[in-house]
């Protein structure tokens, strides 16, 4: 953790998490294929989330951040765990996870 | 104290019959007239204070308007002319009451029918006691509106609510011309109390006032547009279509608010303003052409009416043109006695109507009845002392009144008065002869009416009777105690105290006890011709009113068809507005507001909305990438503000 | 150091690749595998920053059980590769355009907010780092004082999540053969044998006649 010679600042680590991101919301809504890649695109905005907070927890010296990060991971994981099972309670009942035809809520 | 209890009993009446349901139809009518018997006996007592302890009462009850430079409260100015009519008003009513008890048994809504004739009661007793004009004109208009509430009492009835609104449109005509004179007394006069106006009519009594370009006299345009109002609301000619319809509602209706209460507001209102009125010669010979007119314009059309209401109601319009040219040739005094006397009299006629027509199960055609003396005959001996009071027999109350009208006419000198003297000679004649022509075919004779209604047609019940007789006794002895024991004729000032105002030129006093005998008896002999004509055309020859009848069909079909002034009327003002009205609502509602304009607003919600739920796709990517967008355009916002 | 700066470059490019394929690649499974090999490079890159308990716990849980359970799924649901439609993605231009805004704007905000420098936290704050102490007693120091209701907390979401998970995807499968002791205990002898006397010859079929 001695970095005080490093060029490496937190800037770099919150543009990795922008970044990061911006990969994951371009995943939720330029996939046309099956809902699994939406649910894995906000994990991975979830994890640049983590590297934001971890990031600024180290660099501004006040484990705040990681706390917030402990309770973050839990949240996801009940959070994929409950889509999950929504999603195989879905794909039983309707035979298919096309999410061009998830389109109940129109109109 | 009195005069408020006397004000209010009929209003607390109206709230509390009002409230009640319409199976309440004992207790309503007891309620109802308890309170306005109350209310009378007061009266009474009230009466008997002011005119032999030479009082007037005045207080004021509650504050009103009080703009800058004018004043008005809600008072209570009580001196003679408003205790004889506080006397008629509310004894009648009283009477009118306890007599629907009996009519309206059977009505659909008793306790509706009292509670409203209570609230006329109450708002032309609010007329009779104002200091003010501003507070009569409120009774005024509050009595039309009763009177249009009890015409269309039976509103399901085609006929019933169009002549309701009949009633009402015509007095609001004329309570134009009535509201237009108020503003000009204020613009005259500074202020609106009566009191005061008359201390002030010497001095103002030549201002002009320019009309329309036109320069007059400002009393003699307040006088005449006083007047107007006075004719709407008494039903004088050109503004009489009103009353003879106003027969549908039911008898005791008519016989409170037409014969006695609200068609006497505007000889009330000339009277009380006589102090004006004498200043204005013009106004007055107006007053008493259209008196001298209507009286024999109705009497005309009385004599071939064949329904035995609207007979009674033409001589009312034709004996409120008496009245009307008894004020015009300055005999106030006489005309107040008349009013008094003919509200007596009058009421009896239509309640006893309304007994006749009751026990004939609503049948009003005299054609169909005859021979009543046999099946009801207290109501044809009360009626027939009903009618010899309106012909103006000894000693009848109409004797006096209508004697000493004719009096006044002719002793007036000028050639209006003698043109008023002869129509009123004339009519008297047409009166007894319509009314005797009405006794004959209703009560005696053989009987025109269908056999099967025979066993049915028996007497009216107590309580509708009694109130009858009362009146019948009142119009009995009326007439001579008016004449000699309150001495309200000869005596002028010792009984109507400082109330009626006649200018020293027209003091008629001395020139009416020195009439020849031929004037004074005139209006008797006239009266007995005309009874003699009528027992020839109905008893003695039948046939002759047919022969009539055939010779002058023109003659007849005008009279029958009340002048054609309904149809006139039609013709003039209701249908252009009418097909005014309808273009207007073809041309702009329906096309240029509804179309164009509602409709178009109403569509354009929904065509956005079309567009717009569109954005709601129903797919997930849909949704983020327009909160991201979101996200953005926020973000680029405070971007930009911070920049700049 | 530059050992320092080279190894923070290569996990995170490394990361950005790997995340980079998990949008694009075809097959779902490669998806999650890529995605697991995103997290190994987050975690490196927490243990850079000294945060070790965060990054075990991030292989632990998110590699360990999250990115296990999409895999289940995956495979479960069975999408197979030939079915996808390959159909071009609509709007290409316009998405691309909006993600690198955004992108732009969150560099735009990072940078405007981090050159006036945000201070440091002070000593009388028990969160602050020590240097001395590792993190994983560092957190748990705090966790169990400070924190302690919002971590039992955490406990009864993930208990609420089986809950709700079992609930979702249980099936009663009406055709299963089970026991009930129950009614296997309460049997009489009277409904359950039936004596009858058959004459020889007729076949068990009698039975059923009488």
């Amino acid at each position: 953790m001695q970095f005080t010679e490093s060029n490496v600042d937190l800037i770099h680590f919150l543009v990795l998490g922008a970044i990061i991101f911006s990969i994951g919301l371009y995943g939720v809504f330029s996939n046309r294929k099956n809902i699994i890649i939406v649910f894995i695109s906000i994990e991975l905005m979830l994890l640049a989330i983590n590297i934001n907070l971890v990031s600024f927890s180290v660099f501004l010296k006040d484990l705040t951040g990681q706390i917030f990060t402990m309770f973050i991971l839990v949240i996801a994981v009940a959070e994929v765990a409950v889509g999950l099972a929504i999603l195989v309670a879905y794909y039983r009942a309707k035979g298919d996870i096309d999410i061009n035809k998830m389109n109940q809520m129109q109109g | 104290m009195i005069a408020k209890v006397i004000v209010f009993l009929p209003l607390l009446s109206f709230i509390i019959v009002g409230l009640l349901k319409r199976n309440f139809v004992r207790s309503a009518g007891i309620i109802a007239s308890s309170l306005i018997t109350i209310s009378a006996v007061l009266s009474c007592f009230v009466f008997y204070k002011v005119i032999f302890n030479a009082s007037i009462e005045e207080h004021i009850v509650f504050s009103w308007l009080s703009a800058e430079g004018l004043s008005v409260n809600w008072s209570i100015y009580i001196d003679s002319i408003t205790a004889v009519m506080l006397v008629v008003i509310s004894v009648i009513s009283a009477l009118v009451h306890v007599y629907s008890i009996g009519y309206m048994e059977y009505d659909h809504n008793l306790p509706k029918f009292m509670s409203l004739i209570s609230l006329f009661t109450f708002f032309m007793l609010v007329l009779v006691i104002s200091n003010n004009i501003l507070q009569l004109f409120f009774g005024w208009e509050g009595v039309g509106l009763s009177s249009y509430l009890l015409t269309g009492y039976w509103y399901k009835k085609a006929s019933a609510y169009k002549a309701a609104i009949k009633t009402f449109l015509i007095n609001r005509v004329a309570d134009v011309c009535f509201a237009i004179g108020i503003f000009t007394i204020y613009f005259t006069f500074d202020s609106l109390v009566f009191t005061e106006i008359f201390k002030n009519t010497a001095a103002h009594a030549n201002d002009s006032i320019s009309i329309l370009g036109i320069n007059m006299r400002s009393i003699d345009f307040i006088c005449f547009m006083l007047f107007i109002g006075c004719m709407g609301k008494s039903a004088q000619i050109f503004f009489h279509t009103w009353l003879s319809d106003s027969t549908e509602g039911p008898a005791p209706v008519q016989a409170l608010i037409h014969s006695a209460t609200m068609v006497t507001a505007g000889v009330f209102l000339v009277v009380r303003c006589s102090p004006l009125f004498e200043y204005s010669e013009v106004a007055l010979e107006f007053i008493t052409i259209i008196g001298a007119v209507t009286c024999l314009f109705a009497a005309t059309i009385a004599l071939v009416q064949n329904d035995i209401k609207r007979v009674i109601a033409y001589s009312t319009c034709s004996q409120f043109g008496y009245m009307f040219f008894a004020c015009g040739v300055s005999a106030y005094d006489a005309a107040m006695f008349h009013l008094m006397t003919h509200a007596f009299f009058k009421a009896l006629l239509f309640l006893g109507a309304g007994n006749i027509v009751h026990a004939m199960m609503g049948e009003r055609d005299i054609r169909k009845m005859g021979g009543m003396y046999e099946k009801t005959p207290l109501t044809c001996f009360m009626m027939t002392i009903g009618f010899l009071a309106l012909s103006g027999i000894f000693p009848f109350a109409g004797y006096f009144s209508m004697n000493a009208i004719i009096k006044a006419a002719y002793a007036k000198n000028t050639a209006i008065g003698e043109y008023a003297y002869s129509l009123g000679v004339v009519t008297v004649c047409c009166t007894s002869f319509y009314s005797f022509r009405l006794l004959i075919l209703t009560f005696y004779g053989s009987s025109r009416y269908p056999a099967s209604l025979s066993k049915n047609i028996n007497e009216a019940p107590l309580v509708m009777l009694a109130p009858v007789s009362i009146l019948a006794f009142v119009t009995l002895f009326l007439g001579i105690i008016g004449q000699y024991l309150f001495n309200i004729l000869d005596s002028g000032e010792a009984f109507w105290g400082n109330a009626i105002y006649v200018a020293a030129t027209n003091n008629l006093a001395d020139k009416v006890s020195n009439l020849s005998w031929l004037v004074k008896l005139s209006s008797s002999i006239s009266a007995v011709i005309g009874i003699i004509i009528a027992y020839i055309f109905y008893v003695y020859r039948t046939n002759v009113p047919a022969i009539l009848k055939n010779k002058f069909q023109f003659l007849y079909a005008v009279l029958l068809n009340r002048y054609y002034f309904d149809e006139i009327y039609e013709f003039i003002f209701v249908m252009p507005l009418k097909r005014g009205a309808e273009y207007l609502t073809k041309l702009t509602e329906a096309q240029m507001i509804d179309a164009e304009g509602v409709n178009k607003f109403a569509i354009y919600p929904k065509k956005c909305s079309e567009h717009i739920s569109r954005f709601q796709s129903g797919l997930i990517y849909n949704y983020v990438l327009v909160m991201v967008i979101g996200i953005i355009l926020i973000a680029s916002w405070y971007f930009i503000a911070y920049f700049l | 150091m530059i050992i320092y700066d080279l190894l923070f470059y290569v996990f995170a490019a490394l990361m950005i690749f790997s995340a980079v394929g998990v949008v694009s690649v075809k097959n779902p499974v490669y998806s999650v595998l890529l995605l697991i090999f995103t997290f190994f490079n987050a975690a490196a890159i927490f243990i850079l920053l000294g945060a070790e308990f965060l990054a075990m716990a991030m292989i632990i849980v998110y590699a360990g059980a999250i990115a296990v359970l999409f895999l289940f799924v995956v495979m479960m649901l069975n999408i197979k590769t030939s079915q996808i439609k390959q159909c071009a993605i609509s709007h290409h231009k316009l998405l691309i355009s909006v993600v690198v805004l955004l992108l732009a704007e969150l560099i735009a905000v990072i940078y405007l907010s981090l050159h006036p420098q945000p201070e440091i936290a002070t000593s009388q704050n028990p969160l602050i780092i020590d240097g001395l102490k590792d993190n994983t007693y560092q957190l748990g120091f705090v966790f169990y004082t400070k924190y302690v209701y919002l971590f039992q907390i955490c406990g009864v979401i993930l208990f609420v999540a089986i809950i709700s998970s079992i609930i979702l995807t249980f099936r009663n499968s009406k055709n299963i053969k089970k026991q009930d002791i129950n009614s296997q205990m309460s049997r009489t002898k009277e409904s359950s044998i039936k004596l009858a006397t058959i004459k020889t010859g007729d076949g068990v079929n009698a039975i059923h006649r009488k």
